[in-house]
């Protein structure tokens, strides 16, 4: 009887005790199936006016970026993700994908890519690109731009592969380019986090890392 | 005088956010690394034009117009 008393003055006086109410209330809850919204630990924008912020439900918004990092938002949890981008940058210009870790962008020369992409319904292109330093190829432009990456094994410790596709439109009768891609990081790493990063002027939007529930 | 570059992080567990300045040999990593970006895609849009260029000539050989050219790839 006195054990019991002292057990429950315990839970009922120490707050600090994670209880299921608690417990749902403060931590995400993985979904049996399907995608979760991921919270990035930290983010990093660079830029001279950049500003970003992250919301309660993980997703990352930010303006007049030169690049944004996702510090440790990749993990054991789950093995393969998917990137949403929506936004614009200040000049028609190409988003860069870079894997990180360690609060440190790898920019080594060791992702390749190819892309097809198609303007307006009738011009089509198509190219590749070896031994660079980042996923470049999203198109961008200063009125509304979507990407959408499907990212494979990022945190194992073999290659990161990616399918990846964007659209771009400006109006919707004289510029609307739809471009997909695919590549890999050829080194065997481990990889926590990403960095959208413009070669030049800004970007300015959100960013939502979902993971599938393996 | 070079540009400033500023870096913001912000912790999502505390909210708080820390923002410096760009110096010295990390200044000249970033502003290198961002010119060799633009050089990339100055690259890639060069080969691209260089491309088209050559579709155009074989198309005006062909006597086909892009029009045709879609429609007979669709």
């Amino acid at each position: 009887m006195g054990r019991t008393r002292d057990v429950s003055k315990i839970l009922t006086s120490n707050t600090s005790i994670l209880s299921l109410a608690s417990a749902s209330s403060t931590y995400q809850t993985k979904a049996a199936a399907g995608l979760t919204l991921l919270t990035p630990t930290s983010i990093v924008a660079t830029g001279g006016s950049a500003t970003s912020s992250i919301s309660s439900t993980g997703t990352v918004s930010f303006t007049s970026a030169s690049a944004i990092s996702l510090n440790d938002v990749f993990s054991t949890t789950y093995d393969n993700y998917k990137l949403l981008f929506v936004g614009t940058t200040s000049l028609e210009n190409t988003i860069n994908l870079r894997m990180r870790v360690s609060g440190a962008d790898n920019s080594t020369s060791n992702y390749y890519f190819q892309r097809t992409l198609s303007k307006n319904g009738n011009d089509v292109q198509g190219g590749e690109a070896l031994a660079t330093t980042s996923w470049a190829g999203f198109n961008t432009n200063t009125t509304n731009t979507i990407i959408e990456v499907e990212l494979f094994s990022p945190f194992l410790a073999t290659a990161t592969t990616f399918l990846g596709r964007y659209e771009k439109v400006e109006t919707l009768a004289t510029v609307h380019e739809t471009g997909t891609l695919s590549g890999i990081h050829n080194v065997a790493s481990s990889f926590t986090g990403v960095t959208y990063t413009v070669g030049g002027g800004t970007i300015t939007g959100t960013i939502s890392v979902y993971g599938y529930n393996k | 005088m070079s540009e400033e570059i500023r870096v913001s992080e912000t912790n999502a567990a505390t909210g708080e956010t820390v923002v410096r300045v760009l110096e010295g040999s990390e200044l000249e990593a970033f502003l290198a690394d961002r010119a060799a970006m633009q050089a990339e895609q100055e690259a890639r849009e060069e080969a691209a034009a260089e491309k088209a260029v050559a579709k155009a000539a074989i198309l005006a050989r062909l006597g086909l117009t892009e029009e045709e050219l879609a429609t007979v790839l669709s």
